[in-house]
């Protein structure tokens, strides 16, 4: 049993690392952490109980993040400005996160979830349940979007493999 | 024996393969080059797959956690991680329960013992044997008791 700010406390960084990942934006995964707390705690005000909380957590993080992602893709093309990088970023890894994002921004929604989820440190079972994918299918999944990000990168880089 | 495919390699490698499956691939992956050689390549791959996907965190290392929203504060929202179940609401729960089965013990009828529906037959041979006569010709007394309990006897 813990009250909420203890939950709050322990998943935020969690829960915001895989935003930003997903989302590509700061203040957008900022907002999305935000949100999936509200639901929780509309959840538990509302009465209702939440079984498997981490779970629950990166599930909702991630479909907010797709739906996130889904919204950026309807206005790209209003909202084409480049986000600001920090200063203190070298020129080499500038380039190298421009293209490990677009190699990502290539792959299914589905596929960036589970590839960003694997870099966690998530077990299959964990991927299986986070993102509603198959536990019998996580591992043909991740060996085929492993394979499309290698391709990808390859096709951009060749020094990055 | 067939080489294994990427994804059971990667599976392997992720450690998530059954204790049978490793069995088979160990033995496997000990004579066999080819598939000794691609899943050293799919854990190079993986491996700097996940360095670069880390490296997209890299720059938010300075994100600090965001204060806890106004609305959340000074309310002790109470989450139950491991079943759901309020230790309060259980505990109600479980007093109600007891309370039921106290009352349904209370109020249900005594179970009485059934009343026998069987006629009971005792037969006593032999009242007073008269050695002068045959078995077939000697007395018998037989005692009848029915399910009222009334008793007759018979010559």
């Amino acid at each position: 049993m813990k009250t909420f700010e203890e939950i709050y406390s322990e998943n935020y960084t969690k829960l915001y690392r895989v935003a930003v990942k997903m989302v590509d934006d700061t203040d957008n995964a900022s907002d999305i952490v935000q949100d999936v707390f509200m639901s929780l705690y509309e959840k538990f005000s509302g009465g209702t109980a939440v079984l498997y909380l981490n779970t629950w957590l990166y599930r909702a993080t991630l479909n907010k993040c797709l739906d996130c992602v889904n919204r950026q893709k309807r206005y790209s093309s209003l909202d084409s400005a480049p986000e600001d990088q920090p200063e203190n970023n070298t020129l080499e890894k500038k380039e190298n996160k421009a293209l490990v994002r677009m190699a990502m921004s290539k792959l299914q929604p589905k596929e960036r979830a589970i590839l960003i989820l694997y870099s966690e440190g998530f077990s299959y079972k964990e991927i299986s349940d986070s993102t509603g994918i198959r536990f019998s299918s996580v591992g043909k999944t991740l060996a085929r979007t492993l394979e499309k990000m290698e391709n990808q990168l390859k096709t951009q880089r060749y020094d990055l493999f | 024996m067939t080489c294994f495919k990427d994804d059971i390699l990667q599976k392997y490698l992720d450690k998530e393969t059954s204790f049978d499956e490793n069995l088979t691939m160990d033995e496997h992956l000990n004579h066999c080059t080819d598939c000794a050689k691609r899943m050293e390549q799919l854990l190079v791959r993986a491996m700097r797959i996940k360095k670069l996907i880390h490296s997209l965190g890299d720059e938010n290392k300075e994100e600090s956690i965001k204060p806890l929203p106004l609305v959340f504060a000074g309310k002790k929202a109470i989450i139950h991680t491991k079943n759901g179940w309020n230790p309060l609401k259980r505990l109600f729960f479980g007093v109600g329960a007891a309370c039921l089965l106290a009352l349904i013990f209370i109020y249900t009828p005594k179970a009485y013992p059934e009343k026998s529906q069987n006629v009971l037959l005792m037969q006593q041979d032999f009242v007073e044997i008269d050695a002068n006569k045959p078995y077939s010709e000697q007395e018998t007394t037989i005692t009848v008791i029915d399910p009222d309990g009334n008793v007759s006897y018979s010559k």
